[in-house]
């Protein structure tokens, strides 16, 4: 609609061939407005209405993965390079930045009983092709000073490593030489299997694991890797980079104290049921990416549901579930309990309980509108 | 005085113009046909802000410290600019009325206030929306004070460097820590803890049996003579 100035201009339509004025009121605040009527739409969007159930709550944030293997992959430790190398000497000196030194590489000598002539915990440094390049494994660490520790390694460190450069060490370290006298015995080779081992440390409650250990001198071994046998098989609580150690294994006694074998936890080794879920994501039977409403969508709690279905946004969506369980976000629905929202793509919603849902109701119904 | 002008309203879909349609009532009056979108993205401000949820412990009759009425913006820590309102939501758990009111309510006195509440009671539970599109210009304060005695102390001076504190059931020295299920209930992951004025420990974290981390050091410091305060007095809210 163009208007040229100081003209008076009236809307109006064509209803019929008649042309019809738009009818004005005026506010309560004195100033006029135009009368307008919403129109309904002709048909819904046509995705399927399925109602979606939800899984994920608050607090059931750290779960370990079920069945999920050990991780294989490096660890960056908080620790960096203090002096640069020059290929001269089999100590480097590093600078720890944050935790423990003995979270991450541990010192041989500070064994209570048995004997080791170097460390487990080889290090690494990671190569700008993206390869890691060993560094050798500890024999001694001294402390000098405050963040500063000196490590002796089992040999000469390379040169040409520049001060700042992060050392990296293995997600699963074997740790102690165990004296096996257990186990089942797999594949008639003499590695022994040992199922449901206790599993403790960094900020979980408790957790099992299956283990397995490689054949020795005089039935003395390491726990090692295998897809087969080594895996965690349940837990709770673990957050991504905790250091789980293992515990008593029955047949299986430690000949060196203080060394046990761990693994740093990494994302793909834990499912965080404490995160929210995107509702798209839950209907059965669809893998659309995409719903487009109209105008938004509308969301009904079961009556029977238990718990409190938590309805929000991105940001819920970019919370981890510890976080998310400190600071809840989004509309609570009780039991039966309504709400629209005016997002128009569904992709953009989650969804999380307030407690454990499992066995018990805990159903969204939804609709475009 | 310039003649009138009719002027009919077009629209455009897929570069065709097209007349906008009107509808017919049966007074005679005419008014625009037109159709509602929703949005593609929530605020931008959210983005940062999240969608905290918000606890109030300011109540009717708290006197000048607490009985005047929390800025919605300051219980998030910044403000958020809706498109159409903010919709707001009771917990189901609250043990308190929640008044929501504008910039009447904000600057009334808290005798005033006291005596002539202001705004939208909201139950437990119960939901409300409101068009005002900044959450600043929102209000919020409790009809009774939600803030309860834990019967729970520090268990010894805490100074605002630590996160950690052990509790037991004793002002001053001595007493027992309580057990991991009653650490829990009194003061369970993501409820706030005060001092009994009302001014803000910190967000709890995590808990063990006689023990409580909150999610950042004390922003105060404690005596172990000081009663810790809980309120599970919750206001969710959306923008719309």
């Amino acid at each position: 609609m163009v208007v040229s100035d100081n003209v008076d201009a009236r809307l109006s339509v064509d209803i019929g061939g008649k042309t019809r004025f738009i009818g004005a009121d005026f506010s309560p605040f004195g100033n006029s407005s135009v009368l307008v009527t919403p129109r309904g739409r002709g048909e819904f969007s046509g995705a399927k209405h399925r109602r979606v159930t939800v899984t994920r709550y608050l607090g059931g944030h750290g779960t370990l993965v079920v069945d999920g293997g050990f991780p294989t992959g490096k660890q960056k430790a908080p620790v960096t390079v203090r002096t640069a190398t020059d290929g001269s000497s089999a100590t480097i000196e590093v600078t720890l930045n944050s935790g423990a030194l003995t979270n991450y590489i541990r010192d041989p000598t500070t064994l209570t009983s048995g004997a080791v002539t170097s460390g487990i915990d080889e290090m690494f440094i990671i190569r700008v092709d993206g390869s890691f390049t060993s560094i050798g494994t500890p024999k001694v660490i001294t402390n000098p000073s405050g963040s500063n520790y000196n490590i002796e390694t089992n040999a000469t460190v390379v040169a040409g490593i520049p001060v700042g450069a992060d050392i990296y060490v293995n997600a699963f370290q074997p740790g102690h030489d165990y004296n096996v006298t257990g186990g089942n015995a797999v594949g008639g080779t003499t590695f022994k299997s040992f199922t449901g081992v206790t599993i403790t440390g960094g900020s979980g409650t408790s957790g099992t694991a299956d283990v397995l250990f490689s054949p020795n001198n005089s039935n003395v071994g390491k726990i090692v890797l295998s897809s087969t046998y080594t895996k965690f098989k349940t837990g709770i609580n673990f957050v991504e980079e905790d250091l789980i150690t293992f515990g008593t294994i029955s047949g299986a006694s430690p000949i060196q104290a203080n060394l046990p074998a761990r693994v740093h936890l990494q994302s793909t080794n834990l499912e965080d049921l404490g995160r929210a879920q995107r509702l798209i994501d839950l209907i059965p039977g669809t893998t659309e990416e995409k719903v487009l409403a109209q105008k938004g969508f509308m969301f009904k709690a079961d009556h029977r549901n238990t718990p409190t279905i938590f309805i929000g946004g991105p940001t819920m969506g970019s919370r981890s579930g510890s976080q998310l369980n400190q600071y809840p976000e989004g509309i609570p629905l009780g039991p039966a309990d309504a709400f629209f929202m005016d997002i128009s793509d569904l992709s953009r919603i989650y969804v999380v309980a307030d407690a454990n849902p499992t066995g018990l109701y805990s159903y969204i119904y939804w609709m475009d509108m | 005085m310039p003649d009138p002008v009719d002027a009919t309203i077009f629209g455009t879909v897929n570069s065709k113009k097209v007349p906008i349609s009107a509808i017919k009532h049966s007074d005679h009056t005419y008014s625009l046909q037109t159709t509602e979108k929703g949005r593609e993205h929530f605020s931008n401000d959210v983005t940062a802000l999240g969608h905290k949820r918000l606890a109030p412990i300011n109540f009717l009759g708290g006197g000048a410290s607490r009985g005047i009425a929390h800025r919605l913006s300051d219980l998030l820590g910044g403000d958020v600019k809706a498109l159409k309102g903010i919709i707001m939501k009771t917990d189901a758990g609250n043990d308190v009325t929640l008044y929501i009111g504008g910039l009447s309510m904000g600057s009334e006195a808290h005798g005033d206030l006291a005596s002539y509440p202001q705004g939208i009671p909201l139950n437990p539970g119960e939901a409300f929306f409101i068009d005002i599109t900044r959450l600043s210009s929102l209000y919020v304060i409790c009809g009774t004070n939600p803030l309860g005695a834990s019967g729970y102390y520090p268990s010894s001076s805490y100074s605002t460097s630590v996160a950690t504190i052990s509790i037991d059931g004793t002002s001053g020295s001595g007493g027992s820590a309580p057990s991991e299920s009653v650490t829990n209930t009194n003061f369970p992951v993501g409820s706030c803890v005060y001092k009994s004025d009302g001014t803000k420990i910190g967000t709890v974290a995590s808990n063990s049996g006689g023990s409580i981390t909150f999610a950042a050091n004390l922003a105060v410091s404690l005596a172990n003579t000081d009663q810790l305060y809980t309120s599970q007095v919750y206001l969710y809210w959306m923008d719309m």
